[in-house]
């Protein structure tokens, strides 16, 4: 039977590949592709906080910085939109949850087994590995996890 | 499908201008492209962080207007009246202070309409390059 949990995906989650390209365009920073023995439920109101460094490791700043979150098929064809293209401002805060950024979705979105959740950046200095190093995120969202008997 | 979305200065369909001094104009519009509709509800919100051109926050007492245009430009529907800067303050966090959009209902603006950011600044003007906005909406693909 299927209960629902509290799940934490952070920037150092194994199954996370982080971009070690420099770019200043649209960049994947962080791909979180689900494991087959998983599934995620986003939902309105989760919370999500980045803190991004550029190339030159200053922390990102305004106007020219963005962040956006998508989830995307196995085959990246199918993308959705669950957060931005925003201002970085809007996603740097980790500890008051009363400034952290939050999705707004209308309804629930399950992550299936090999699905991605894709953490995207931009801004006009460029990330590269070092500075994608020194960067982190953190989405605090709902686990399904199957439970035998009933019992955890 | 309806998905979040932000509108932000970054954006490819928004024009920005600097504004002249003592005038509400525009300074940033947005104009919604083609294969794509805006879903604005009361319970979005905007952010504006507003500066002037020798380099400071624009001033408390400056009026700021979001209004939607339609695809002429002469049809206009106030989404937040003119209220003054020291209401946005370059808050983009505290859920506490963040404003939402002043329309009782949802308002679909449609492919080629415009969401204006206008700013009347006693002086000098707002510039565009240091200033930054954002609405957190939905939208129709």
């Amino acid at each position: 039977m299927p209960q629902e949990s509290k799940f934490r995906l952070l920037d150092t989650d194994p199954n996370i590949a982080e971009d070690s390209a420099f770019g200043t365009t649209w960049r994947d920073t962080w791909k979180f592709q689900c494991p087959s023995h998983m599934r995620l439920i986003l939902k309105k109101g989760d919370y999500f906080s980045l803190h991004a460094e550029d190339s030159a490791d200053a922390e990102y700043a305004a106007p020219d910085s963005l962040v956006q979150i998508e989830v995307r098929d196995p085959s990246e064809q199918k993308k959705i939109n669950v957060y931005g293209p925003a201002n970085y401002n809007s996603s740097k805060e980790f500890q008051d949850f009363n400034s952290m950024a939050q999705l707004d979705l209308d309804v629930p979105i399950i992550i299936k087994p090999r699905d991605f959740i894709v953490f995207m950046t931009k801004d006009s200095v460029g990330m590269d590995a070092a500075s994608v190093a020194n960067s982190y995120c953190r989405l605090i969202t709902t686990k399904i996890v199957e439970v035998e008997g009933g019992k955890l | 499908m309806i998905e979040p979305w932000v509108i932000t200065q970054e954006d490819s369909n928004v024009t920005q201008a600097d504004t002249t001094a003592n005038e509400l104009q525009d300074l940033f519009k947005y104009r919604v492209p083609k294969g794509m509709k805006v879903h604005l509800r009361p319970t979005d919100i905007i952010c504006f962080y507003g500066r002037e051109t020798d380099n400071t926050a624009l001033q408390a007492n400056a009026l700021v207007k979001l209004e939607m245009r339609d695809a002429t430009g002469e049809e206009k529907t106030p989404l937040v009246n003119s209220i003054q800067y020291a209401n946005y303050n370059g808050e983009f966090q505290d859920k506490d202070k963040l404003i939402k959009l002043d329309i009782g209902r949802e308002i679909i603006v449609g492919e080629q309409e415009y969401i204006s950011l206008m700013v009347k600044n006693p002086s000098p003007y707002a510039d565009k390059d240091y200033s930054y906005f954002e609405i957190r909406t939905h939208r129709g693909i």
